[in-house]
């Protein structure tokens, strides 16, 4: 479904990905991990298409189509979703409209009649109600004024209202209490299935013990230099980062 | 004699008329006068030297279809409109006249208010019989701005409307002024009274026929009566080879509340002088705009305020989406007099600059000369934000749809005070027509 093939990717002179080989099939969960600067964010924006980052080499394929072609928007269409690390505040754009506008592109796009309002609203509430989000916040303005729990309800609100084929969560457990965590891995947990498939990039074990995921991988210096099961998670947060860039340091 | 350029605008058609020695005197003095050019400073941004360059001719009052007006005149906007064609009032157009509104094309006002001193034929006249020869004027007085003396030697036609004493005006009252025929000029003349504890909206539009270049000078003066509350819409919707050159003047009286809203899609070139004169205390004035535009649209808006009594509240906010080439200059004066004590006045001026060519001149200027008041102003300029921008097309909103909302997002501040909700969402309609999107 997702095929990432020799990735590579820059900002300005200095490479970050340095060939990045990952397959998600369709109901698949695959968590991405590794210390800080090793590309995980990088990973995740350059598969959005945010146009900080340059792809020199690779591609990335999305239901066998190269998505780097495309445009940010053309790639939400079709069913890719990135949860934000920092979701943006729109002051002046309420939630239902700009969800709405963002429902009504995508049915467009799959030649399917587009919401009015008011059947938009039956629709999104219920939603609303499974992430513990207040049914007023449609009417505030995007991410405005959100703690930063909210905010990252308000991007887990958005896939299930938007409900894409490919989710590619960007830390978004990174800096949520516990029980902000719990709701929003409940959110996950109830999109997980068969036909969808998710790329979840963490800092922290932490939120793998409530999405649990099918594949581990750890990526380091630009590479995956390590995949496997759960259980590498619980191997990574007992011994740290440290013996992989070891063993790493060994094999050169 | 008059100076080359101004033969141009003084056309064969305009010549003082029912004996009015203002009118005789206007004439002169725009014979006196040159067109404004870039020296002046009041016209440093927009020079109208320009104007006197076309061989305009006089504008006919006929040929519209009704098709045409009610196309012209906010569909879907319950409304009663007066249609005026090149500044001529158009019956055939126009809706009946509602209670407790006055209405007549003002060379028929002005002729009945000259010749007897008040308005004799008029039904349903209040104790304090009314002048139009007192008001017509007063206000607007040449030779500044230049404006007012091209209008008042010049002016044929236009509209008289007056809110009686008391009345509540449901429907909004549309004055729609269309600028018809290759190269036709007019000079429409308005006079709006809102007598006290009358409450009306008037929106006075500014649209065009068809795809002719035009030029439109027009005066509006308006006098809001005690206790009376008047909102003012002013749209701004010509073709993009029309020129409107206007002038508003506004004279509120104690316990009066003016909200206007400036509102300039359309037209090659806009160039607006709005004064607004507060000669009563604990009156509130709210007088914003919107200019959206692109292109090479060139849009001048020109506001002054003068607090002259104590305990009076004003607000202003400007916003400006520039696209393309397009150039906006802001003007903003506020003159707190001696006596004006307590004042609160705020002024805004933003702009959306979203093309590297479009340009704005912004210029707040305050002048205060009383001790005990509150006065603030600020100007930004900004693009739109990348991040929300890449937001919303990860969310699968286009670019175009995205810059539309976020556009909208920012004019909004200004267009959600208007509670009249048809009224306010065929603004919005126009605003995203004018983003190049449809609102859905």
């Amino acid at each position: 479904m997702l095929e990432i093939k020799n990735l590579h990717a820059r900002v300005e002179d200095k490479p970050i990905l340095k060939g990045i080989n990952l397959t998600v099939r369709p109901g698949e969960v695959h968590a991405i991990m590794g210390p800080n600067g090793s590309g995980k964010s990088t990973l995740a924006n350059v598969i959005a298409g945010r146009d900080d980052y340059e792809v020199t080499e690779g591609e990335v394929l999305f239901e066998g189509e190269n998505i780097l072609e495309l445009a940010v928007d053309e790639r939400a269409v079709k069913g890719l979703f990135m949860a934000f690390q920092y979701p943006v505040e729109i002051p002046g754009v309420s939630n239902a409209y700009f969800l709405r506008s963002a429902l009504n592109s995508k049915l467009k796009a799959a030649g399917q009649p587009e919401m009015d309002a008011l059947k938009f609203m039956t629709f999104v509430k219920d939603k609303a109600r499974l992430l513990g989000l207040d049914n007023s916040m449609l009417q505030r303005s995007v991410n405005e004024g959100f703690s930063g729990g909210e905010k990252k309800r308000n991007e887990i609100f958005q896939m299930a209202v938007l409900e894409p084929k490919i989710a590619v969560l960007d830390e978004t457990d990174s800096g949520l209490d516990i029980d902000a965590l719990k709701v929003v891995a409940e959110g996950v947990n109830a999109l997980r299935g068969m036909d969808r498939g998710f790329l979840v990039v963490t800092h922290y074990q932490r939120l793998l013990e409530y999405i649990i995921p099918d594949f581990v991988h750890v990526l380091v210096q630009g590479r995956i230099v390590k995949s496997g099961g759960k259980e590498l998670a619980l191997e990574l947060e007992a011994k740290g980062y440290g013996w992989i860039e070891e063993e790493l340091a060994v094999q050169a | 004699m008059a100076s080359p350029t101004m033969d141009r605008l003084l056309l064969p058609g305009f010549t003082p008329q029912s004996g009015a020695d203002s009118r005789a005197k206007a004439l002169a003095m725009v014979e006196m006068a040159t067109l404004p050019n870039h020296k002046a400073e009041e016209y440093k941004y927009t020079p109208l030297t320009s104007l006197g360059e076309v061989a305009w001719v006089e504008g006919i009052g006929t040929g519209l279809s009704i098709e045409n007006a009610d196309a012209l005149s906010l569909p879907g906007v319950a409304q009663t409109r007066f249609v005026f064609v090149n500044g001529f009032f158009d019956p055939e157009l126009s809706d009946s006249v509602p209670a407790g509104v006055e209405f007549l094309p003002i060379e028929v006002a002005l002729q009945q208010g000259l010749t007897e001193g008040k308005f004799g034929t008029l039904a349903n006249l209040d104790a304090e019989t009314f002048k139009v020869a007192a008001h017509l004027g007063q206000l607007s007085k040449p030779p500044v701005p230049f404006t007012a003396a091209l209008n008042a030697a010049c002016f044929q036609s236009g509209a008289f409307l007056k809110i009686t004493k008391n009345a509540q005006v449901e429907k909004p009252i549309h004055l729609v002024f269309v600028s018809a025929g290759a190269l036709a000029t007019s000079c429409p003349r308005t006079l709006i009274v809102a007598e006290s504890g009358s409450q009306a909206t008037v929106i006075e539009s500014y649209v065009s026929a068809a795809e002719d270049a035009t030029l439109t000078v027009p005066v509006t003066e308006i006098f809001v009566y005690p206790n009376a509350t008047l909102e003012h819409i002013r749209l701004e919707n010509e073709n993009l080879v029309a020129k409107n050159i206007g002038l508003v003047e506004v004279r509120q009286e104690a316990d009066s509340n003016y909200r206007s809203y400036n509102i300039v899609f359309g037209s090659a070139l806009t160039r607006n002088d709005i004064n607004i004169f507060i000669d009563g205390s604990n009156s509130h004035t709210r007088f914003d705009g919107i200019v959206a535009i692109g292109g090479e649209q060139h849009v001048d808006n020109h506001t002054r305020l003068d607090h002259v009594k104590p305990h009076c509240e004003s607000f202003e906010i400007y916003k400006h989406l520039l696209s393309d080439k397009s150039r906006a200059v802001f003007n903003g004066k506020i003159f707190v007099h001696q006596d004006a004590q307590k004042t609160d006045a705020k002024q805004t001026n933003m702009t959306l600059l979203l093309s590297r060519e479009a340009q704005v001149d912004t210029k707040p200027q305050l002048e205060i000369f009383a001790d005990d008041v509150k006065c603030t102003h600020g100007a930004t300029i900004g693009q739109l934000r990348k991040d929300a921008m890449f937001y919303m097309n990860s969310r699968g909103i286009n670019p175009v749809k995205a810059q539309a909302l976020l556009v909208y997002a920012f004019a909004a501040e200004v267009l959600e005070l208007i509670e009249n909700d048809e009224l306010r969402a065929a603004l919005e309609s126009l605003l995203f027509a004018k983003l190049g999107t449809e609102r859905n």
